[in-house]
């Protein structure tokens, strides 16, 4: 959302009045006048439509939207072709197209149903288009019930955070936080045999080199490697324990430029099975010695030190469960949090103003001096107050979320392959546009008809709601 | 006033500030590297690598170069042997001293080795600034007359028409009108070329699909903003002396009623040089935003914060020069 657009809003609905939710009588007289609003009703059911599309997505799509069948890549049916004179059937002169008439709409790249990707990806857009106004809802709601009741010190600290954030340009925080939480928490949680095991060589010059090896007794390499000692001559490195899950004797060797500097051994005598992934870090046991280190004492006093496997940090643990959630959602909660860092600022601001307005009302005052405890004055008879206006205010701003998840999913950011997404959709059909159009005008189709319809939608509930306000922005 | 600027400016080197933190902490948080990428480098070469760009410094100690490399000023001899990591922006000779004020060094990019991220700056730049304009072109010349017509013809087929169109002018960014603008101009009736910048014949499409959604939201604030004007006593007052309605309407209504248009401008000129990411990637355009995108997957660190901060000040400029507008054009608005 630009920033002229978030003012747009605000000022749009910062003269509303808070009669939206003043009794039956009124609220019928909106639906009356929302249904009165052609263009609405037609986003309306498009919406419907859509949700209903997304909900039996896997009664009514033809195929399956990851099954790949390679034969099929690019192939569209007749219809299709007729529709974009550029592309060509097989057969005629110059023709790359296969026609197939398995696919309604055609078939991607890979091979892949588009229409059932298309059906699909009204998902993710829907997902988006609800969960994006509550994320915005639960943060600037909060806050900006904090800044603007209680006043004095909360306000100006959440204003001056407010200020900041409005400050930032939006789109470069979303792509940073989004690139970050793609490569942070983008690796699955390994298992306890790849934790890795640590190996520390002590007592060598500082800056001296060394070639390391570490050799199982059958001969497989486990580890080969050139390192450098730091200024207090250390050497450190690891290497995945599942390296090391022979049992056995293992040769570890280091090497100088010129001569061995010290060489050791140690033993594996069984990976243990039964282990359990944060709670035991190490299922090697180390053969006779307590501690699960390897001392190898050489001439020129070096110590090589091999330590055990090393389970997740607190920290790690926590990405680990994020990224396995996140997955398990295609990517999307990563969307949600990202939308939610970005666009709670516009809302703080507006839920602010409003409970300043309403906050000198007789009724709030009546409800002060009944005694009534302050959290109950702000849940019980601000926020029923403000809640209309901020609502519009959502409503309006839902394209925009929308619009951020296909922008994302377009430069890779969005939702995990291949989960499907329109954006990402329309991404890759751009790379062949002059080829095979169909795989991104359709999907930019689909993205057109649902922006279009939660803007009429949100157009025609502000009208309805405040007729005076009508086509106003 | 002055009070208010200087401390507007304040908060913009603070928010300035900020941003680099952000944007350098979360950035270096991101796993691998700006070399990771590339394959068959030895370690002796990776680390050999990380010194030239003092990628082996602790973070903060990092962090504080770079931004000593934009914001503190050097003096410097006149003629400086010219390398990737003293590229100044700003280059001022002193002639008494007979030495040069240098001034913002953005730093070398990490993957295309031979330039600085000033270079990179001045070949992209004006490519974006040039995209902004022509779509901001497109945006006024569509969206004022048709707020003007709705405003005009209020409640008429014209109102609903325009405002129609305004919605589905908002619902359509450039990720659907770039494709199908691309499809249809470019490769079906090939009156435009579908990639590639150069020509005036390379601006239409961009600038179109940029500049539609933008010609919506400004068609909305004329109208809005003329009917307010229309109520005014000043209008009634222009008939009642029996100005013709040309007069009233040209002279004394879109006068006024263009003010909050006009200063939507600036932050509309901003947000269309900024975020012209998707535009940009979709007509092949080798613009900044492009270079953004592409830098982010390449951890090119300078470049990545060149950028933002680029962006950044341009965005937070944009508005504080709206705010100060406002203020100068309506003095009952109080700034304190």
């Amino acid at each position: 959302m630009t920033v002229t657009e978030q003012r747009a809003n605000t000022n749009k609905v910062a003269t509303l009045k808070s009669e939206v939710v003043q009794g039956q009588s009124l609220w019928k007289d909106s639906m009356r006048r929302l249904f009165q609003n052609r263009m609405a009703t037609l986003g309306l059911i498009i919406i419907i439509l859509f949700i209903l599309i997304a909900t039996f997505a896997e009664q009514i799509s033809p195929k399956d939207p990851f099954d790949q069948e390679l034969t099929d890549n690019n192939a569209a049916p007749q219809w299709v072709i007729d529709m974009f004179p550029v592309m060509i059937a097989k057969g005629q002169d110059g023709g790359y197209i296969t026609v197939s008439e398995d696919y309604p709409i055609g078939a991607d790249e890979l091979g892949r149903d588009l229409l059932s990707r298309i059906i699909y990806g009204s998902r993710i857009s829907l997902a988006v288009a609800f969960v994006g106004p509550i994320v915005a809802l639960a943060i600037g709601l909060t806050l900006g019930l904090i800044a603007g009741y209680f006043g004095g010190r909360a306000d100006s600290l959440i204003m001056r955070i407010v200020d900041i954030f409005y400050a930032f340009p939006a789109l470069l925080l979303i792509i940073l936080f989004m690139a970050y939480f793609r490569g942070g928490f983008s690796e699955p949680a390994p298992p306890p045999s790849q934790y890795p095991h640590t190996l520390q060589i002590q007592g060598l010059e500082a800056g001296g080199r060394l070639a390391l090896d570490i050799v199982h007794e059958e001969g497989k390499s486990v580890l080969s490697k050139k390192l450098t000692a730091d200024e207090n001559g250390i050497v450190r490195t690891t290497f995945p324990s599942n390296n090391i899950n022979l049992p056995g004797v293992y040769t570890v060797s280091a090497r100088g430029p010129k001569d061995p500097i010290g060489e050791g051994t140690f033993t594996i005598l069984a990976p243990s099975e039964d282990v359990v992934a944060a709670e035991v870090p190490s299922f090697i046991d180390i053969a006779d010695d307590a501690e699960t280190t390897l001392v190898v004492d050489t001439e020129a006093g070096v110590t090589i030190t091999v330590s055990q496997a090393i389970a997740p940090t607190f920290f790690e643990k926590i990405s680990y469960t994020l990224a396995d959630i996140d997955r398990g959602m295609g990517g999307m909660l990563f969307i949600f949090v990202g939308i939610g860092l970005t666009s709670w600022v516009g809302l703080a601001r507006l839920t602010r103003g409003q409970v300043l307005s309403v906050r000198e009302k007789e009724y709030i005052i009546a409800a002060q001096s009944l005694g009534q405890r302050r959290a109950a004055i702000i849940i019980r008879h601000v926020f029923p107050n403000i809640l209309g206006p901020l609502i519009i205010a959502e409503t309006l701003t839902i394209p925009s979320y929308i619009r951020y998840e296909a922008f994302l999913s377009f430069i890779g950011l969005g939702v995990n392959r291949p989960t499907p997404s329109w954006g990402s959709m329309i991404s890759d059909g751009s790379k062949a546009l002059s080829s095979y159009p169909y795989q991104a005008i359709f999907p930019a189709i689909a993205l057109f008809l649902i922006m279009f319809a939660f803007n009429f939608l949100g157009d025609g509930l502000r009208d309805a709601l405040d007729p005076r306000m009508r086509g106003s922005d | 006033m002055t009070k208010y600027i200087i401390r507007r400016l304040l908060i913009m080197i603070l928010v300035l500030f900020l941003i680099s933190l952000l944007t350098f902490f979360v950035m270096r948080a991101m796993p691998g590297g700006p070399f990771a990428s590339e394959k068959n480098l030895s370690q002796q070469t990776l680390d050999q690598l990380a010194m030239k760009y003092k990628l082996d410094q602790p973070l903060l100690q990092q962090f504080a170069n770079y931004l000593g490399d934009i914001a503190i000023p050097r003096i410097t001899e006149n003629e400086l042997q010219k390398t990737v990591f003293n590229d100044y922006l700003i280059n001022i000779p002193i002639p008494v001293i007979d030495r040069t004020l240098r001034w913002m060094n953005f730093g070398p990019s990490y993957k295309s080795t031979s330039q600085t991220v000033n270079d990179i700056f001045k070949a992209t730049l004006p490519i974006s600034a040039q995209l902004g304009l022509a779509a901001s072109a497109v945006a006024i010349v569509i969206g004022i007359p048709m707020g003007v017509i709705a405003a005009l013809k209020r409640n008429t087929r014209w109102d609903y028409m325009s405002m129609g169109m305004a919605i589905i002018g908002v619902s359509v960014p450039v990720i659907i009108s770039g494709p199908i603008l691309r499809y249809l101009f470019g490769v079906q009736l090939k009156l435009l070329p579908p990639t590639g910048w150069g020509g005036p014949e390379h601006f239409i499409m961009p600038a179109f699909a940029l500049g539609f959604a933008q010609s919506a939201l400004l068609a909305r604030l004329t109208r809005a903003s003329l009917l307010q004007v229309m109520n005014e006593d000043y209008i009634r007052t222009a008939r009642a002396k029996g100005l013709s309605e040309r007069v009233v309407i040209g002279v004394h209504a879109l006068k006024n009623a263009l003010i909050p248009v006009v200063t939507v401008l600036g932050p509309m000129f901003a947000f269309l040089v900024t975020g012209s990411f998707i535009a940009e990637l979709i007509f092949g355009i080798p613009g900044l935003g492009k270079f953004f995108v592409t830098s982010i997957t390449n951890r090119d660190y300078p470049v990545i914060m060149g950028t933002t901060l680029l962006f950044g000040t341009f965005i937070i400029t944009a508005n504080l020069i709206v705010d100060i507008l406002y203020a100068w054009i309506d003095p009952r608005i109080q700034y304190s």
